[in-house]
């Protein structure tokens, strides 16, 4: 008899069994994570201009980020996510012929080479990049998708032009309704849909969207969208296309596959529906909710488990879709009482914020810690994870166990 | 009762199984797991494989000036990689050949394996979206052939009938 398998009901996340699993167990795990680093990042693989990632794909790749570099304020270029839809991908882009076309609704039609763009007004601040399934492996019942943990997300400064300088350079005509974007990828085969996504043109002309070709000082890495990614602070990551070459104003709403079909939510308020009453009505994702993570202690990079009386710095990140972080709190008490960490630099509604505090626990045992952020807008997070067949915007408050030794020595 | 094939190891599968091994949390799991950590740590540091990357960078020289105005030179002028091949191998099954045939054309065989189990209904709906949304190509066998072999290899049925 083989083991019976874990049905998708029964299918429970990693965090959810440590919760639910005997003391010793958890103590004997956090030594041996603590020896040999973190099951959470593997398998990994090394792409092109890339560190070693956890590979989800091959073919078209999907990389996720390994915890730890979310220790850093900004996320480095070569560790941020990797995720392409459609095979083949773009392996080879040269800027003596690469050209950015906008067209379309227009009073005329541009072509213009990185030169030309370079010489128009540069912006710069930093966003929060997060895939819409970022964290879907940890949905329950578990969906179809890329099995996401929670590193498909990076906080990184970008630099480039406004798209409404460009749009105004070619000149919208009256009766403008989308913005379309495309980029160098196509599908597969000709009946697959090419990835294209649309804006509405009021939401295409505010300052804050970017055509960049910059991220952290470098120019993007071609698995990240060199020469350049349209910025969409806020907005979940399915938005900002890589390779992007064509931009077009439309004067009806754009039907395609990637905006009509897929990356679709539950109309709702928080974006939930369940297996067995599926939502009638969805729309195309759009803002990021609110969310806060764990980045010490954490599971993610095996440091759970720590020496009595020793003072344990708390730290992580929150962000949401651009009001910014008004306060984060944590609990050393499974949630039970609710105290408020210290907020780092303010780096821009869109970044991430960090947050920090000190523990210094007297007593031996396990411990849930959880956190939670409230953003300037008054939004928090769900005590229970909301669920839908996508897998898209899991907020729930995050946990994380920790074993206290008894020792100093640990 | 047909009992499910344990998938075959490419390199990056066996920091995988370490990851399902260290989830059950059972006395055996820990023991394995120690010389499969070993293995998780090679990985970790060294990949499973290095793709080439060969970039070009143009020569970075004094800006240009055009007029008395400072132009911005790109300081790269072009990119190519080179994506590494990281394929794994489908685990034996009733069907694997339909699915070696129609199924890894536009993707990685990859996008299955790493999938969770589903139920039949579920795989059955992802084959019709393969088909009906992406434009795939296979015949009504063998939908139902490839149908079969992912309930195979990652169904939730745990009756064990895969029909
Ligand atoms: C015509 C191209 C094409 C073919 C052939 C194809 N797929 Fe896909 N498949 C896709 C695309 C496109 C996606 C979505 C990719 C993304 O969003 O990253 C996908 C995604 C998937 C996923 C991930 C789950 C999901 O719903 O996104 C699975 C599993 C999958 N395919 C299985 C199969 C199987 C099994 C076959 C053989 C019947 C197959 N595919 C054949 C194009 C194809």
């Amino acid at each position: 008899m083989h083991e019976p398998k874990q049905s998708a009901q029964q299918a429970i996340s990693r965090r959810a069994l440590l919760a639910s699993t005997a003391g010793m167990c958890v103590s004997a795990l956090g030594a041996r994570l603590a020896m040999a680093g973190p099951p959470y990042d593997d398998p990994v693989a090394r792409f092109p201009e890339k560190t070693a990632l956890r590979l989800l794909n091959d073919r078209a790749p999907q990389l996720e980020t390994p915890w730890r570099y979310f220790k850093e304020d900004l996320t480095p270029n070569e560790a941020m996510f990797v995720r392409w839809h459609l095979q083949p991908i773009p392996t080879h882009v040269d800027l003596n012929t690469w050209t950015l076309r906008v067209g379309g609704h227009v009073n005329e039609t541009l072509s213009l080479s990185m030169d030309d763009i370079r010489a128009m007004p540069a912006q710069e601040f930093v966003a929060v990049i997060q895939c819409s399934g970022n964290s879907r492996r940890y949905f329950a019942p578990r969906v179809p998708g890329g099995q996401w943990g929670d590193g498909a997300m990076a906080n990184v400064r970008w630099k480039g032009v406004r798209l409404s300088d460009v749009l105004e350079r070619a000149g919208m005509k009256s009766g403008a309704v989308q913005v379309t974007f495309n980029g160098l990828d196509t599908g597969p085969l000709p009946a697959t849909p090419d990835f294209v996504k649309a804006l509405d043109v009021d939401h295409a002309m505010q300052q804050e969207i970017l055509l960049a070709y910059e991220m952290n000082g470098a120019e993007l890495p071609l698995l990240n969208g060199f020469p350049m990614r349209l910025i969409v602070p806020g907005w979940y990551a399915t938005y900002w296309v890589k390779c992007l070459s064509e931009i077009t104003v439309t004067d009806t709403k754009f039907d395609g596959f990637w905006m009509a079909k897929a990356y679709h939510i539950p109309d709702n308020a928080n974006a939930s529906e369940t297996p067995n009453d599926l939502a009638k009505n969805t729309v195309p994702i759009n803002r990021f909710n609110t969310r806060s993570f764990w980045v010490h202690p954490s599971e993610k990079t095996g440091e759970t488990e720590f020496a009595n009386g020793a003072t344990i710095p708390l730290e992580g990140v929150a962000f949401d879709g651009g009001s910014g972080i008004a306060s984060v709190e944590y609990s050393l008490d499974g949630g039970g009482t609710w105290q408020e960490a210290t907020l780092g630099d303010d780096m821009g509604g869109y970044a991430f914020r960090r947050w920090r505090a000190e523990w210094t626990p007297t007593t031996p045992g396990i411990y849930q810690l959880k956190v939670r952020a409230t953003s300037n807008d008054g939004e928090t997070q769900p005590v229970d994870a909301k669920w839908n067949h996508g897998g898209y915007m899991r907020n729930v408050i995050e946990t994380v166990d920790v074993t206290i030794t008894g020792q100093e020595d640990g | 009762m047909t009992d499910k094939h344990p998938a075959p190891k490419d390199p990056s599968e066996v920091s995988r199984e370490h990851d399902e091994t260290e989830r059950r949390l059972d006395g055996p799991a820990l023991i394995i797991a120690v010389p499969l950590l070993l293995v998780a740590i090679y990985f970790a540091f060294y990949g499973v494989d290095s793709g080439r990357s060969d970039i070009e960078t143009a020569q970075m020289g004094t800006p240009a000036t055009e007029a008395g105005q400072v132009r911005q030179i790109t300081a790269v002028t072009s990119k190519t990689i080179e994506l590494p091949h990281l394929q794994p191998i489908l685990p034996p099954g009733p069907g694997l050949e339909a699915v070696e045939v129609n199924c890894v054309v536009c993707h990685s065989p990859r996008l299955i394996t790493d999938q969770p189990d589903f139920s039949r209904e579920q795989w059955t709906e992802i084959v019709h979206k393969m088909v009906g949304t992406f434009g795939a190509h296979v015949t009504a066998d063998d939908q139902d052939l490839i149908i079969d072999y992912l309930t195979f290899i990652k169904g939730t049925d745990t009756s064990g009938d895969s029909q």
